[in-house]
């Protein structure tokens, strides 16, 4: 949410505006051209594929190291979140009690098709590296 | 668009070699009149189990056409099996 649109619900919250004066400055506010990128700021693309790396140490005969690449597109995610969006709500209900026993306090039921593409756009920032003596596993987008 | 094509290779730690071009279309060909058969079945259940049988089917086919372009390869002392679906 913009400050913009924060101040103007702080202001008919305090009784300063009316609705419809709220209203009329929302209004006002989505026919406002969008600030342009500042220079330097270059627009991050948008991460097509999810990828994962695994290097195992288990050397096998030759005595090179077992490795697994993978390459999933984000596309694949977004239709998997949408199918998700399909359980049945019994099903959900006994999946976030499950969750909850495993101390996971998340609710599935907030997942929704809505809210899909801000999910998808946090993970172009997701890394994540495990380096272990085992393994060495690296998720990121790209 | 679903996935048309699955190119398996697979090089065992011998050098034997196998590459394999799987037509998936022909694949989607054969199973069409069965999806036909199986749709009413479908549409029962998804309304028994409270789901809008429209968007389930969307949703299915959104996963098989999101498919397209993802690749897994394992290389592990034994072999090296790449798998790309086009």
């Amino acid at each position: 949410m913009s400050e913009n649109r924060r101040q103007i619900l702080q202001m008919l919250s305090e009784g300063k505006i009316t609705a419809d004066e709220a209203e009329r400055l929302m209004a006002a506010l989505e026919k406002e051209p969008r600030p342009e990128p500042l220079k330097g700021e270059a627009l991050k693309p948008r991460a097509k594929y999810l990828r994962v790396l695994v290097e195992a140490q288990e050397h096998g005969h030759n005595g090179s190291p077992t490795k697994v690449n993978i390459r999933v597109p984000m596309q694949l995610l977004r239709a998997g979140v949408r199918l998700g969006a399909l359980i049945p709500r019994e099903a959900r209900d006994r999946a976030n009690e499950a969750l909850r026993e495993k101390g996971v306090q998340f609710d599935l039921n907030q997942i929704k098709p809505e809210n899909l593409e801000e999910l998808i756009e946090q993970l172009n920032d997701l890394e994540v590296n495990v380096d272990e003596d085992r393994a060495k596993v690296r998720v990121f987008c790209e | 668009m679903p996935p048309l094509t699955l190119r398996i290779h697979v090089l065992d730690r011998y050098g034997r070699e196998l590459r394999l071009w799987i037509p998936l279309f022909l694949l989607w060909l054969l199973l069409l009149p069965f999806a036909l058969l199986i749709l009413p079945v479908l549409f029962v259940v998804c309304v028994v189990i409270d789901v809008d049988p429209f968007r389930g089917v969307a949703a299915v086919l959104g996963v098989l056409s999101s498919l397209r372009d993802s690749r897994i390869q394992v290389d592990a002392a034994e072999a090296s099996v790449f798998v790309h679906v086009i």
